[in-house]
């Protein structure tokens, strides 16, 4: 069964790099849809942003993803900045959703409320199968 | 720039020099830009949770995190020939744009080129310059000249603009023959700079220089004294040039000598074409030595015939 081994590992292969390239392509987009969401509920600072995305369950998210993420959305025109003096230290460089960001956010939930539905069905149609 | 303040903790300090150094390939100042924020952000980390090396891993992975969520290319290491790309990168907008300008003035040099094909020939023809403009150049007259260049710059600009949209055609024959109006230029500007030094140079003319007062071969003459046949000083001659004027040396009314004898005549007019020219004694109107004279020993003539 040499040739059935050999396809059953291509699959394989094929499959953990899919999932490498989709995972990271999706906690990008997804980082993204919730640094934007974060943002419009109100202007926030780097650590604070990331403060706010754990509160809300992303406890996994780290420190440099979000402040490298709040600067492109900010490099991409999604997001505008400010300076505001700050008592405990530096200066602190707040963030607040331009109406293109406003825009990519809106994408992002029918994009999201799509893929989760799909999602949501597919497992439970799974789990019904299994149980 | 430097972000750090005197407060910040030692940890945070170190960790933000590692990670600065491992972004060095960014520009400075989004680098700069960029640390700033997260060292205020690794401040409040670090009063929130002790210790930000724990919670953060290290300055590497840190830095190779923000990197990718901000979508900036990868450090010099990744990329061995980056600078040498990173140099043409950012040397290709200036160049674009350079390229934009010299399309927008291209008319400019269309209309030179025309001056500078007719003018070159001229020049290399040696075909003569008008002599009122010196950038005209005359075949058979100056006329002509003005009509060449003229028609010869209405050509170019038509070539130029067909070119430019009929998609440039040959792009080798373009850059020759640009490059051959370049290399006619040359005898073009050597002759505007010989011409305008030349509207600025004084034209020598036999008459420019007027040696005042009477020569003798060359030598200036200061008195004349006239001697009779036989040896004689004569006091007084008047002497007078071919066209009968009376030949003056030194004398000017405007300015008079205080101290020559001048005679007068009755209409008071000045005599200066009197010999020998004699000099009172200053201050006098007495003439110490009438009979002084240069050592001349006249010679015996004979019989006139």
């Amino acid at each position: 069964m040499a040739p059935g081994r050999q396809y059953l590992r291509y699959c394989v292969k094929r499959s953990s790099l899919l999932r490498t390239v989709d995972r990271s392509q999706l906690l990008k987009g997804a980082l993204d849809a919730a640094t934007l969401a974060v943002v419009a509920e109100q202007d926030g600072y780097g650590y604070d942003v990331v403060r706010r995305l754990r509160a809300a369950g992303l406890t996994d998210v780290g420190d440099a993803s979000v402040y490298g993420t709040l600067r492109r959305l900010y490099g991409a025109g999604a997001l505008t900045s400010y300076v505001m003096p700050s008592d405990e230290g530096p200066h602190r460089r707040y963030y607040g959703v331009t109406d293109r960001g406003r825009a990519q956010l809106a994408e992002s939930q029918t994009i999201w409320a799509d893929f989760s539905q799909t999602l949501t069905r597919l497992l439970e149609t799974k789990a019904e199968v299994t149980a | 720039m430097s972000v750090i303040t005197d407060d910040t903790p030692a940890e945070v300090e170190e960790y933000l020099a590692a990670v600065r150094a491992t972004l060095s390939d960014l520009p400075p100042a989004e680098r700069d830009d960029l640390l700033a924020e997260v060292e205020s952000s690794l401040r409040e980390a670090a009063d929130d949770t002790g210790s930000i090396g724990a919670r953060l891993g290290s300055p590497e992975e840190f830095a190779t995190e923000l990197r990718a969520a901000a979508g900036l290319h990868e450090s010099r290491a990744a990329t061995s020939h980056a600078t040498i790309k990173e140099t043409i990168e950012r040397f290709v907008p200036r160049v674009a744009a350079a390229r934009r300008v010299a399309l927008e003035l291209a008319p400019v040099w269309w209309a030179a080129r025309g001056y500078v094909v007719v003018v070159g020939i001229a020049a290399l023809a040696q075909s003569g310059w008008s002599t009122r403009y010196p950038v005209v150049p005359r075949f058979g007259n100056a006329e002509i000249g003005a009509a060449a260049i003229l028609l010869a710059s209405v050509a170019s600009v038509v070539v130029g603009l067909r070119m430019r949209h009929a998609g440039g055609g040959s792009y080798r024959t373009v850059v020759a023959a640009n490059a051959l109006c370049v290399a006619l230029a040359i005898p073009v500007v050597d002759h505007l700079g010989n011409s305008a030094l030349q509207s600025t140079a004084y034209i020598a003319t036999p008459t420019a220089y007027v040696q005042p007062g009477l020569v003798n071969n060359g030598a200036p003459v200061l008195n004349i004294y006239p001697y009779s046949l036989d040896g004689k000083l004569l006091h007084d001659v008047l002497l007078y040039d071919s066209a009968g004027k009376a030949i003056d040396i030194g004398g000017n009314p405007n300015v008079p000598n205080p101290d020559r004898r001048v005679l007068r005549t009755t209409g008071n007019g000045l005599l200066y074409n009197a010999f020998p020219i004699r000099y009172y004694e200053p201050g006098t109107v007495h003439v110490a030595h009438p009979n002084a004279g240069p050592p001349v020993k006249t010679p015996t003539a004979l019989p006139a015939p």
